[in-house]
This record gives C-alpha cells, sequence and structure tokens, in this order.
C-alpha cells in the first residue's frame, strides 16, 4: 500500500503531513530544512505525485498539489474499478487544515517574476509558525492505514 | 468515471471531468502508481475547450443560468467540433 497525501499545495502542510506519518516529526524545522522539497514550487507545479520517502514498511509515501485535491480518491477508486482491481493499493489522505488557502495562494504569488520568490519565503514562514498546529491536526487524523476505503464514483454511472 | 460506449475495435471508452486543466500528469501518475497506466490512455481535450465554451458553462454550471450558458455551450462546442475529430483520427492513428 502506497499512501499519498493530497492537498491545495504539495510541497507545504501535505509534507509536514507526510513527515508526521512517517514518525519525523520532532524536529520538524530540521526535517524540512533536510527536505529540498520544502517550498519546491517547480515541483508543485508539475502537478505530478511528489515521492517524499518510504515508510517502515517500505511502502512509498507521496504527496500532491491541486485545487481539486478532494477529486484524487474519487478518480484513483473510479481507476480501479473500471480497470476492474479489486483492491486499490494507494490510499489518498486529504489534507484541508485551517490556513491552508493563504499558504496557497502566497505559493501562487510565487510564480510572479522578480518578487516571486519573497512570496515563497513567506509562505515558508506562515506554515512553520503554524507547524504545532498542522502537526496537532495531522495527528488528530484517523490513521490512514485504519481508514476504510469508500468506493464513491465520481459521477452517478448510467 | 462516465461509460461512453465501445469503439470499433471494442475498446471501452470512458469520459472523466476533473474541473482542472492541468489534471492530465496527476491522472497519469495515479495511473502508474496503481499499475493500472497499461489498460488506459489518457487524452485531454482541453486544448479544445474555447473561451465561448468555458463562458457557457461558466453561466450554467457556476452561476446556475443554464438559460444563458446552454446556448453559449452549444455554440462553443459547435466551433470546438472539428479540432475533437481530428483529435480522435489522431489518436486512433497513434495508438490502433
Amino acid at each position: 500500500m502506497n499512501y499519498l497525501f493530497a492537498g491545495k499545495s504539495g510541497v507545504f502542510e501535505t509534507i509536514i503531513a507526510a513527515l508526521v506519518f512517517l514518525d519525523r516529526d520532532k524536529e520538524i524545522e530540521l526535517e524540512l530544512e533536510k527536505t529540498s522539497l520544502f517550498g519546491d514550487i517547480e515541483e508543485d507545479n508539475k502537478r505530478e505525485l511528489i515521492f517524499v520517502d518510504y515508510d517502515r514498511q517500505g511502502n512509498k509515501v507521496y504527496t500532491l498539489g491541486t485545487p481539486n485535491y478532494m477529486l484524487v480518491n474519487d478518480i484513483s477508486t473510479e481507476l480501479c474499478r473500471v480497470a476492474g482491481l479489486k483492491h486499490m493499493k494507494l490510499q489518498v489522505i486529504e489534507i484541508n487544515l485551517k490556513g491552508m488557502d493563504i499558504t496557497y495562494y502566497l505559493s501562487r504569488l510565487g510564480k510572479l517574476p522578480l518578487i516571486g520568490s519573497w512570496f515563497i519565503s513567506l509562505a515558508k514562514i506562515w506554515v512553520i509558525y503554524r507547524k504545532d498546529q498542522i502537526i496537532k491536526e495531522c495527528k488528530k487524523m484517523p490513521h490512514p492505514k485504519k481508514r476504510k476505503s469508500t468506493p464513491i464514483a465520481a459521477k452517478p454511472i448510467k | 468515471m462516465q461509460y461512453i460506449g465501445v469503439d470499433e475495435l471494442g475498446n471501452e471508452i470512458y469520459l472523466i471531468g476533473t474541473k482542472n486543466s492541468n489534471f492530465g500528469s496527476t491522472i497519469h501518475d495515479l495511473a502508474e502508481l496503481l499499475e493500472v497506466s497499461s489498460k488506459y490512455i489518457f487524452i485531454g481535450t482541453m486544448p479544445y475547450v474555447n473561451l465561448i465554451l468555458r463562458i457557457g458553462g461558466f453561466l450554467s454550471r457556476g452561476l446556475s443560468k443554464p438559460s444563458l450558458g446552454r446556448p453559449l455551450v452549444y455554440k462553443g462546442a459547435k466551433a470546438a467540433y472539428p479540432g475533437l475529430v481530428s483529435l480522435v483520427e489522431r489518436t486512433k492513428l497513434q495508438f490502433i
């Protein structure tokens, strides 16, 4: 089973959520410094899955940033259903935390020429400032391994 | 995913709407991770969505004014039709 943390941005709060999942949240600032992914909006803008690390069981942990992140689980479920797979090898965890919209808009402003990097730094500061709250919220979420997947179609199938 | 039908070679055709033109690489990556990518060919139609279609869609779905939006969607779809036909033809030549 692989794990995908999906949010509006794939390189800010979702990275922290993935690190919490990997039990690497004790010195989160150090961990964020270590990972080059934190605040890397070029990686985020590709809209591809971002590999974070392996968990203790060797499962791959990814993040993804997309404005329609709530669709990711439905799309994965549908891809499996239509392909005739009974078990999905991917667990999608949607990350929706307070303050994420501000991070998202700051990261969008990060695309601007010349002053963009300033907004990215601001987004990083905003996330680090809320790190304790983010970690707390992520720990409150049901553990992905204990979650039940619900096969719901994205649209009613006629 | 909505089932549309079967092509002349028996391949099933589905459509999926994602509200976002930038979702192509995400779906492709998801399919690879789920190990089902060999079973799908994803064809993006967003390059053929013109301004009239966008405005019509926004009026119809976004502002819940289908009486205003639908005629525009109809006009936009008519304008996009030749491009979509050539997309299908190119896809068939490329993959089938």
